[in-house]
């Protein structure tokens, strides 16, 4: 185990180097034809002739073989210089980390609370087995699991925003602005991670240590809480961290419903409007927190699980 | 092992039932035209000639969420089965090869694990447009995965029983092996998590055409159909009901055979 977690730390540059090398062919595959594109966005759309075309491709370096356009690019990436966008004709860097501190704040909070409603809902449906408050929670988390973020967020607004007229259905700014696109990522993990800690919880209690506990006398409430439920806690965390990528992918959709100016919404709208420069910038920085945040998911699991510590 | 119980036998003959009777409806076009546009008649409520109601353009809301149905439905059970196809494949020859190529494989997936699905998607839809095969890329793209990875495990386990084992010493070749001893007790927990796995794919493929990257209009579909619901959602909460209801109850329904058939096969593993 410990070794193929080395492993994978050194992977972890070369997939990000393929990854960007991806988003830097990203025009070539999409068949367009770079001066072209620089110019009607420099000159507002008027058609130009083939030899402005050709100054111009000789001052972007097209001329040049792919892979030192890519030694460029590269370079030009690490020193946080992702050009500038098509429609805008600002600096993209600053654009994808204002999206991505929004992103980051919106899955970090959804995360976190779906942890702790979890593994509340967890601890008592296995605490209570087979009796009601178990049968429940099992159930309404196997239909809240069912429910995919773009069926989840318009339920959401339609609730919240229209019906009871508790938040602002869409905008951004004020803190009351995160509650539904956060609750939209919160409620499918919470309801898969309760689920978790409460097979974890069931494991646990029929583990001997629990028994001795019990025959100490100890009250059963206290060894719910305090014995079993530290140990299912690791699981969960450690699924919490692994889950973040995908809750990343889940916030596209939220954004784009709820208006949050985050990562997902602006890679959104640099695909539809073909803002190229934009599209690769944002890329790169989902895809780098994406490896990021599984390589610091590993050493949270490898920290918190005992077994893997003395491994 | 106990014979399948009666009532899961019905609910199989319920559901052949149900999936014969839509595609002889909309063979037999015993439904109205899915596409045929009626702006007299826009928003109707429910009624004998259209039992869900229409749409924003006068639409029938049931025959779209059939001919939708047969799109969004048909698309996630092929990306399944190529996706459990070559993730099998590759997990199996993983560990029956070990060594290097095992690890290889383990490395690889681990890695792509940590790059979101839907941001996956969106880069495929930037190379090949918007339409229904970039989502099938996208989704297939990332879906062997866990099934390499679930196969990977599976067989490495099976290897190093006594009858796997045993089997090997008698002498026959690979592919009996892998086709008589690894793949029957392979199977179930495979076909278990292919039925856990479906409601996935059917929530990327409608949520990535709920941002109208999927099949372009008029062509009718469980998340574009919701998407346009959604943003009559004020005044006709109805019209995003019904693709949105479709979409949860058909996940809700695989997840749950899925469920019914990992139970055994894992106190059947676990010793």
């Amino acid at each position: 185990m410990r070794s193929s977690r080395i492993q994978r730390l050194l992977c972890a540059p070369l997939v990000l180097l393929a990854f960007s090398f991806f988003a830097f062919l990203l025009p070539d595959l999409q068949g367009i034809d770079e001066a072209r594109a620089t110019l009607l966005a420099r000159s507002e759309g008027a058609e130009p002739t083939p030899e402005v075309l050709a100054a111009i491709s000789e001052e972007l370096g097209l001329d040049r073989p792919l892979i030192v356009r890519f030694g460029d690019y590269l370079s030009d990436v690490v020193t946080g210089d992702f050009g500038q966008s098509n429609i805008s004709r600002t600096d993209v860097l600053p654009q994808v980390w204002r999206a991505a501190t929004v992103s980051g704040a919106v899955v970090a909070l959804a995360i976190g609370i779906a942890v702790v409603l979890a593994s509340a809902l967890g601890i008592i449906a296995a605490s209570r087995r087979d009796r009601w408050p178990d049968r429940l929670i099992t159930s309404v988390s196997r239909i809240v699991i069912a429910i995919p973020v773009h069926v989840l967020t318009p339920i959401l607004v339609f609730v919240c925003a229209l019906w009871l007229d508790l938040v602002p259905t869409s905008g951004w700014g004020d803190p009351e602005h995160y509650v539904l696109p956060v609750l939209a990522l919160a409620l499918g993990p919470a309801a898969l991670f309760s689920q978790v800690v409460r097979s974890e919880m069931l494991d646990a209690l029929e583990q001997p240590y629990i028994r001795t506990a019990m025959a100490k006398g100890l009250p059963w409430r206290r060894v719910v809480w305090l014995h079993a439920a530290r140990v299912s806690l690791v699981g969960v965390l450690t699924l919490g961290s692994l889950f973040i990528a995908g809750t990343l992918g889940g916030a596209v959709i939220a954004e784009v419903i709820l208006g949050v100016p985050g990562l997902g919404r602006l890679l959104h709208t640099a695909l539809i409007t073909s803002d190229v420069p934009m599209f690769q910038g944002g890329l790169i920085i989902t895809i780098t927190a994406g490896i990021l945040i599984g390589l610091a998911g590993d050493a949270l699991s490898s920290l918190l699980s005992p077994t893997e510590r003395h491994g | 092992m106990t014979a399948p119980r009666p009532r899961l036998i019905r609910h199989w003959i319920v559901g052949s039932i149900i999936v014969v009777a839509v595609v002889a409806a909309t063979r037999w076009r015993l439904t109205n035209d899915p596409n045929e546009i009626d702006l007299s008649n826009r928003f109707a409520g429910p009624s004998f000639d259209v039992p869900l109601g229409t749409d924003e353009l006068g639409r029938d809301m049931l025959s779209r969420l059939i001919a939708g149905g047969l799109v969004t439905i048909g698309a996630a059970i092929f990306a399944l089965i190529v996706t459990a196809l070559i993730g099998t494949v590759l997990g199996t020859l993983a560990a029956w090869r070990g060594g290097r190529i095992g690890s290889g494989l383990l490395i690889t997936t681990d890695s792509l694990v940590a790059i979101p699905d839907v941001v996956l998607a969106l880069i495929a839809v930037s190379v090949l447009g918007a339409n229904l095969a970039s989502l099938l890329i996208a989704v297939i793209a990332v879906g062997w995965l866990s099934f390499a990875r679930l196969s990977f495990e599976i067989v490495s386990r099976l290897l190093v029983t006594d009858y796997a084992m045993a089997a090997q010493m008698t002498g026959v070749g690979p592919a009996s092996f892998i086709a008589k001893t690894l793949l029957p007790n392979a199977a179930r927990p495979l076909i278990a998590h292919a039925f856990l796995r479906f409601p996935g794919k059917l929530l990327l493929l409608s949520g990535l055409s709920f941002l109208g990257l999927g099949p372009q209009p008029p062509t009718s579909e469980w998340g574009s159909m919701l998407a346009r619901g959604v943003a009559e959602i004020e005044r006709h909460p109805f019209v995003p009901l019904v693709p949105g209801l479709a979409i949860v109850i058909t996940g809700f329904a695989a997840a749950a055979l899925g469920r019914r058939l990992e139970t055994p096969a894992i106190t059947a593993t676990t010793p």
